[in-house]
């Protein structure tokens, strides 16, 4: 299980964290055959590690997910795919379709949670299961997705359910504090940090590990429901709020409790339009890819412990960043240049670059054996050249690789000396660095 | 159960900064301007006023419940005479014309009436003196409760035609001054209401706007209504808790209005904008309700708000007022004098974590240009506490006078000397000054 950075290490207490404790991550939901069956899922869970993918939400339940008490081979699959990948399970509880205030209905879900937490530990031992995190629910305060909850519904399923959990999962925590969590908070409800905040005052300390939220930038295509008609606009200015990553990521931190629970962001994109067509146009593409980039500087800044991106794989749902034969999105170039240059405990030597346009994102990073990376996300469609020794104050050390993916890369990155300066046609992500990873060294050709 | 956070553990845990406070007192005078403007306590209200600081009073034209300036110019006269004899500015609020908004003659006719009341103002008044007041285009556009089927594209169609107007007759007296044209007054418990404010700045011609104003309230909802708890501590508690989306709000929209010159304004705020009193009353008008909105303060303070409009002065039986229909003040009143005692526009201020200690409490330093210094110290338990002067100021013994009032002294300022140390019964506001004039 990961371990939370003291106050003094992350923003609880400060204006800005000074060191990466983001753990990056995926959501695997309704392609999870192709993830964990497909013909491709060996170069699928290759292109998440590349990602350093260190957890994995899958969902039992919903979604389409393989039934654990009756399709565990299924089921077996599902995790052991998340394993293959050097990640950890985030096992979600979903959801019940029986009458959420019977009394029974709750002691059956619970007792069915607790079974799944006893064959797993049958299956893949305690070593093993005790690191994977429990998150009970998913999005309550959402009419939609999760029924409609009061909190005080929510709190008395939680409470059964991690109790459910415990009673198997104890014995081999020791001290270590239970990787359970919620409430998956959909981010668009009005008053969502009201379930944050309850949960947190309100549920027993020993069976909270973790805090989940949600965050999208808009559901709305161009002109519906309120959104500009204009697309530029509403890309201006859905792009122009990923710094809210950054300022629901300290709320909610704020309101944790000074010990080791989890402030976790655990499902996010630019765009959730109940259309694929739609949302895929927002997701799937360059901005999608420059969106991404920066609402991962925000959550770095925000002093997140985890993130997990809505989703890994993807077929023709318009949000994940690999569809089911292994092809990436520009968003996975994106992210795996975060995840490869702002490492989880990497020291954040500048929060962000000098430059007084809101075209530009950027963080300075120094990592292991003297790895210095400047990243640079162009979060306009306009081609911009910048001169990163100035953005940097000359910290960029000599000797650099550029590594971009934007509108002349296609989906794809490309590498090349660094000159000292970076040109970014259209929306895209740079990163300048001393020390090249093994994934953006190798040809293009094999993984594009 | 498990252990609750106080609300001041909630609250508290932020950043220290020294800055200078750029915050605007001010006040909403709308339901209850008949007693504001001809009430048999219009000069007890204007001393009120007075006594705490106020800068800027909002006040309403082309609203269902102020006089209409064009039908009743003397009572119209009448609301804008008690705004100056406060020794505040207006800023006068063009509310709205009825639906359908997206008739142009509507549109023309509206922006019309609004050119004639600025030109009847500076008739009455005098340019010089006009063209320091604020005008605000529209009232809470983004509601759908009050004006259903207004867009974004309709409401700056608007803007322009009236923002223009007013510029029509303001324009000779402003010798290079900005306009002080502003809006939307947003309603921030609208879904995408941030929409608005990014859009009206960034599609309006900067020298049309002076200032942004948005509103914020701790809660609409009664407790159970709409997903809001039921229990009355966890309910007061959540609203608490709130008090730091002001900081929030504030800090984005400056990052929002950067480099533009336009003023950041609160233009509503208080605990509970339920419009039975039998809900927001006990919320609004107690301790409660004072320690809420000096909470607010400081956070707006701390952001760097320009101003912020209390929602808002004389009460008229209604559950938002400073004070009631005979004029006397509530809890909340108390409170704000104690904070612009403390803190006037322009001193030197230093918003500082507590110690550990005294995480009940939500404190700001402050230094006037007179190097006299003042701090305005918020507890936000409802439990009793008493706390050393010396853990939480720098020069502790400089302090001469500590001013409170608490749970159990809520309509009441105590004042005594100094003896290093702060006890509060319950929720309360206290200042301790190193002057002893109050």
């Amino acid at each position: 299980m990961i371990q939370r950075h003291t106050a003094s290490e992350s923003t609880l207490n400060s204006s800005a964290a000074t060191k990466v404790c983001l753990r990056y991550g995926v959501n695997e939901t309704d392609s999870w055959w192709h993830f964990a069956l497909g013909p491709e899922r060996e170069r699928i869970w290759q292109r998440l590690r590349a990602m350093r993918t260190q957890i994995i939400r899958i969902f039992l339940f919903d979604k389409g997910a393989p039934d654990p008490i009756t399709e565990w081979k299924l089921f077996k699959s599902y995790v052991d795919a998340v394993l293959a990948v050097g990640a950890v399970p985030m096992v979600t509880f979903a959801k019940f379709h029986r009458p959420l205030n019977d009394p029974r209905a709750i002691r059956w879900f619970a007792e069915k949670c607790g079974e799944v937490v006893w064959s797993c530990l049958d299956e893949w031992g305690e070593e093993r299961v005790r690191e994977w995190y429990w998150c009970i629910w998913n999005e309550p305060n959402s009419d939609w997705i999760g029924g409609g909850l009061s909190f005080e519904q929510y709190r008395d399923i939680y409470e059964r359910v991690a109790h459910a959990i415990v009673r198997w999962l104890g014995p081999s925590l020791g001290s270590r504090r239970a990787p359970i969590g919620g409430p998956a908070v959909e981010g668009f409800q009005p008053f969502w940090m009201d379930w944050v905040q309850r949960f947190v005052d309100e549920l027993d300390p020993a069976l909270v590990g973790f805090v989940n939220w949600h965050r999208y930038a808009d559901w709305r295509d161009h002109g519906e429901n309120g959104a500009p008609s204009n697309p530029a606009t509403h890309e201006a200015m859905m792009m122009w709020q990923t710094a809210d990553y950054q300022s629901r990521a300290r709320s909610v931190g704020r309101v944790l409790p000074e010990t080791d629970v989890l402030n976790v962001c655990g499902e996010w994109n630019a765009h959730s339009h109940y259309l694929p067509l739609v949302r895929a146009r927002f997701n799937q593409t360059q901005f999608g890819a420059a969106f991404g980039a920066s609402a991962l500087l925000h959550l770095i800044r925000g002093g997140v412990d985890a993130e997990m991106l809505w989703t890994g794989t993807d077929e023709s749902c318009g949000y994940g960043v690999l569809k089911p034969n292994s092809q990436p999105t520009p968003l996975y170039y994106a992210r795996r240049l975060c995840a490869q240059y702002a490492r989880y405990g990497d020291e954040i030597a500048l929060h962000s670059l000098d430059n007084n346009a809101n075209g530009l994102d950027g963080m300075l990073i120094r990592g292991a054996g003297g790895r210095c990376s400047a990243i640079l996300v162009h979060r306009e469609p306009a081609t911009a050249s910048y001169d990163v020794a100035e953005l940097t104050r000359d910290r960029v050390p000599d000797k650099c690789t550029l590594i971009k993916t934007d509108g002349e890369t296609g989906t794809a990155v490309t590498a090349k000396t660094f000159d000292g300066t970076a040109t970014l046609v259209g929306y895209g992500v740079a990163v300048i660095t001393n020390v090249v990873a093994g994934c953006d060294v190798e040809s293009e050709a094999d993984w594009v | 159960m498990s252990q609750r956070k106080t609300w001041s553990e909630l609250l508290l845990r932020q950043p220290a900064g020294v800055d200078r406070s750029r915050l605007r007192y001010g006040i909403n005078e709308a339901t209850g301007w008949h007693d504001f403007a001809n009430g048999s306590h219009q000069d007890q209200i204007s001393e009120y006023l007075r006594a705490i600081q106020t800068q800027i009073v909002r006040i309403y034209a082309f609203d269902s419940w102020t006089p209409n300036p064009v039908s009743d110019w003397p009572a119209f006269t009448r609301y804008v005479n008690a705004v100056l004899k406060a020794g505040a500015t207006p800023m006068i609020t063009f509310v709205r014309f009825r639906p359908p908004f997206g008739n142009p003659r509507m549109i023309q006719w509206f922006a019309q009436r609004c050119g004639d009341l600025v030109w009847s103002c500076i008739e009455q008044w005098g340019g010089h003196v006009v063209r320091d007041w604020y005008w605000c285009v529209w009232n809470e556009p983004n509601s759908s409760w009050t004006n259903p089927g207004l867009t974004f594209e309709l409401y700056h169609q608007i803007y322009l035609e009236v923002a223009h107007k007013i510029l029509r007759w303001i324009s000779p007296y402003l010798d290079g001054r900005r306009v002080l044209i502003g809006g939307p007054a947003i309603d921030t418990f609208q879904p995408f209401w941030m929409d608005w404010l990014w859009r009206f700045v960034h599609e309006t011609d900067n020298s049309l706007i002076g200032f942004v104003l948005w509103h914020q309230f701790g809660e609409w909802r009664a407790p159970r209504d709409w997903g809001a708890p039921q229990e009355p501590m966890i309910y007061r508690r959540l609203i608490m808790s709130r008090t730091r989306v002001y900081l929030e709000h504030v800090t984005t929209i400056q990052r929002l209005i950067a480099g533009r010159g336009i003023l950041n304004i609160c233009g509503r705020l208080n605990a509970n904008s339920h419009h039975e009193a039998r809900i927001s009353c006990q919320l609004n008008q107690t301790i409660f309700g004072a320690v809420f909105y000096t909470a607010a303060l400081i956070h707006l303070m701390r952001g760097g708000a320009d101003g912020e409009l209390y929602w808002m002065g004389s009460g008229a039986g209604n559950p938002y007022g400073l004070w009631d229909e005979q004029a006397r003040p509530t809890p909340t009143y108390h409170a704000k004098r104690l904070a612009t005692q403390a803190v006037r526009y322009g001193d030197e201020i230093v918003i500082d974590d507590p110690p550990a200690a005294s995480r009940d409490l939500l404190m700001v330093q402050t230094r006037g240009i007179d190097g006299s210094r003042s701090a305005l110290i918020v507890h936000l338990s409802d439990r009793k506490g008493q706390y050393c002067l010396a853990d939480m100021v720098t020069n502790p013994r400089d302090y001469a006078i500590i001013r409170k009032i608490d749970s159990d002294s809520p309509t009441q300022v105590i004042a005594g000397p100094c003896d290093g140390t702060i006890a509060y019964n319950g929720l309360g506001v206290a200042i301790a000054t190193t002057t002893v004039a109050d």
